[in-house]
């Protein structure tokens, strides 16, 4: 097993960093051992757990703002409707729903650190049978302050144990290869398809739902990214990255629009030298990125060479509509690495 | 060129949750709490907070899973990891240090783990915990408590999928068609803004607001209004197609609506994929036009029966779909083309086989339309 290269790996470094980051706010939990301190692990916790990692600065901002809503929210309802009348508690469902929805449909962590504010609380009250002892003034002072101390924590580990632990500008370079993968496979599955290597079946249409999947969750990355302490960097490369990527997405899906109803016209060409093009292709999106960004590494294919003298029947022909989509392809993946070398870019931005 | 009037959807929450699931979401986790709290009213029993906190980490972790068998193992995952934690915080609670040590090593596995990566939000619930009644029968007891909290997480599954699963599916089928409609019309129509913007049913997608959490957030990336309506449309096709899932639904109900919309869905989808090839159609129509002048036909055709597509499935009424046929023979057009050779672009080219493409998939959703809805 080697073991330094499973360190190196970014997602066990995560797990490093937060698994450390929850010790010391277990440490720190038995240290006060008072009833609420429990809320430093779990500050802890929602901040550096999924669905969205990363954004630890703006999730800061937000769960202070958050967690004085929640508070203050809890005081007026609790301490003046709730002792007014004790019907108003018959609100806190729908409260919730209204929260939960909003939690949902807009992403915000300051509701859904809102909504956890108050229904913590509210639970804790409810479970521990001494409702009537509650002290809620007590425990909302101590939640702000085991709030601070948690966000204390996590910052300290995301900067000195491992800085880049959650970014997602790491996250989306690394799903950008997969993404190059996954289109890789999509055309040479969609050649092999046309050129009558294969069977149409549930793996390509499979397959092509994978590629949808990938794309979006590039682009919830992408999102992500924008809140990173090193998004400045790499802003514009990310920005124009997206856009070639979208520009792919649209020309595999014509490849695949095209098997689906189209076959191989060996007049044009024959399925051989159609797979062969494919491999090309194929073989430049599986290259290594670093290097088509370093140096003039990727293979560029001939258009004239290949459709050039193709007479007029033959030139409208489904093959030739595929050929043309697949050479396109290409020359939009390499032009893409071509802008990334002279910064281009930078200009277009 | 108008097909019919074009009036917008009822759905109440169309502008951010056109399918209504993040509603179902926000109602599952409150009738989860309702659960819980008719759980405690009836044994009346004193309890720690983890009947609370483990049901909502568990369904926090396996809300968005698309397959129900799925989301049901890994509940039970969620469930076992939290059930042993709890069970050694009470045990070893005398022993902090062996407590931190023991959930460090919980939250490290976890977050190690690739595939269920996400589901590491139950780590948050885990260290919660952390300071429970200690002894053996306290830890029989937090066991006891979580596995109630997986039952009721399951409960809830059951009646969401009950109340919500047929709402989500016609939701969902009919936002696409209209999608498609819309994609449609702007791919080839070269109106002003304003006048397309009584054209198409999805007008809030202009908005930037719009399906925040679903669509957009490259709006850097995209400068045109197009391009981001283009791009929302196929994040929106991205994004419902898991509710198509083959093995998204427990009740036999759900399962044969699923399965009688699919067709309708596939084909919608097919003819989405084709209007890509239409993509250069706005900038060359004059020339195209002129070259084949039985296009105009063609597009009156598609729209008009894109349109009542949307209607049938909107009312659930195959009847609605027009009788209207084709008149053209698009195949004899594709001659026409060789008078420009040659100068063939590869934009006019695309352009023919897109409607080629269309045409002999409009077919195919008229018929999947009649079987679904006869």
């Amino acid at each position: 097993m080697n073991f330094e290269k499973i360190i190196a790996d970014t997602d066990i470094k995560h797990a490093i960093a937060v698994s450390f980051a929850f010790g010391i706010a277990l440490f720190c939990e038995y240290f006060f051992n008072t009833e609420h301190s429990y809320w430093v692990a779990f500050t802890v916790g929602m901040m550096i757990t999924p669905p969205l990692q990363g954004l630890i600065v703006q999730k800061t901002g937000d769960r202070i703002i958050g967690t004085c809503a929640g508070i203050l929210f809890c005081f007026f309802f609790f301490n003046i409707f709730i002792q007014a009348d004790y019907r108003w508690t018959y609100l806190m469902f729908p409260i919730f729903g209204v929260m939960l929805y909003n939690t949902f449909v807009s992403g915000n962590y300051i509701v859904s650190v809102m909504f956890v504010t108050v229904a913590v609380p509210t639970s804790h009250i409810l479970c521990s049978g001494n409702a009537f002892e509650y002290n809620l003034d007590t425990a909302l002072g101590e939640r702000f302050f085991y709030t601070v101390l948690g966000i204390i924590i996590c910052l300290l580990c995301e900067f000195f144990i491992y800085r880049k632990s959650s970014s997602s500008t790491k996250k989306y370079k690394k799903n950008t290869k997969l993404y190059f993968a996954g289109i890789a496979d999509l055309v040479n599955m969609c050649s092999q398809t046309f050129a009558g290597k294969v069977q149409l079946d549930n793996e390509i249409r499979q397959k092509c739902r994978e590629l949808g999947v990938n794309l979006s969750s590039i682009e919830a990355l992408y999102m992500a990214v924008k809140f990173e302490f090193d998004e400045v960097k790499d802003k514009h490369f990310l920005s124009f990255l997206s856009n070639r990527m979208n520009l792919l997405t649209k020309l595999s899906q014509r490849l695949h629009a095209i098997i689906l109803e189209e076959k191989i016209d060996e007049s044009v060409i024959n399925s051989d030298s159609l797979m062969k093009i494919a491999e090309t292709t194929v073989q430049n999106f599986h290259n290594d990125i670093r290097l088509l960004v370093d140096e003039k590494f990727g293979i560029a294919i001939d258009r004239a060479g290949v459709l050039g003298k193709l007479t007029p029947d033959q030139k409208l022909s489904p093959t030739s509509l595929f050929l043309n989509t697949l050479l396109e392809v290409n020359e939009v993946f390499l032009a893409m690495f071509d802008d990334f070398r002279n910064k281009e870019y930078l200009i277009n931005n | 060129m108008m097909a019919g009037t074009v009036k917008s959807t009822k759905t109440p929450f169309k502008l951010w949750d056109p399918n209504c699931q993040y509603l179902a979401y926000a109602c599952e986790l409150v009738m989860l709490y309702l659960l819980l709290s008719f759980y405690w009213m009836y044994t009346a029993k004193p309890m720690t907070s983890l009947i609370c906190f483990a049901p909502t980490a568990v369904f926090c972790g396996v809300m968005i899973i698309g397959s129900f068998k799925q989301k049901i193992l890994c509940s039970i995952n969620v469930t076992i990891v939290m059930a042993v934690a709890a069970f050694l915080s009470c045990v070893l609670s005398n022993y902090p240090l062996a407590v931190v040590i023991c959930m460090s090593l919980i939250v490290f596995f976890t977050f190690s783990s690739m595939k269920y990566r996400y589901m590491a939000f139950v780590a948050s619930s885990v260290a919660a915990f952390g300071v429970l009644p200690s002894g053996w029968d306290s830890g029989l007891q937090r066991i006891c408590e979580t596995l109630v909290g997986f039952l009721c997480v399951v409960l809830t599954f059951l009646i969401s999928e009950l109340i919500f699963g047929k709402l989500i599916i016609r939701n969902t089928i009919k936002y696409i068609s209209e999608l498609v409609h819309d994609f449609f019309v702007m791919a080839t129509e070269t109106e002003f803004e304003k006048e397309l913007m009584g054209n198409i049913f999805s007008k809030h997608l202009y908005k930037e607001d719009s399906l925040a959490r679903t669509d957009l957030y490259l709006h850097e990336v995209f400068t045109t209004e197009i391009s981001k309506f283009k791009y929302k449309t196929l994040m929106a096709f991205h994004k419902y197609e898991s509710v198509f899932g083959i093995d998204r639904f427990f009740f036999k109900s759900n399962f044969n609506l699923n399965g009688r919309l699919l067709g309708i869905f596939a084909s919608f989808r097919r003819i989405y994929r084709d209007m890509d090839f239409l993509q250069e159609y706005k900038k060359n129509k004059s020339q195209f036009n002129k070259l084949i002048p039985e296009t105009e036909a063609v597009l009156i055709y598609i729209r008009s029966t894109l349109f009542s597509a949307v209607n049938a499935v909107r009312k659930e009424f195959a009847e609605i779909l027009s009788e209207e046929k084709l008149s053209v023979n698009w195949l004899e057009c594709r001659n026409k083309l060789k008078e420009c050779e040659p100068s063939l672009s590869v934009e006019f080219l695309n352009i023919y086989y897109g409607f080629d493409f269309i045409l002999k998939n409009i077919e195919l959703l008229k018929s999947e339309i009649k079987e679904a809805y006869k």
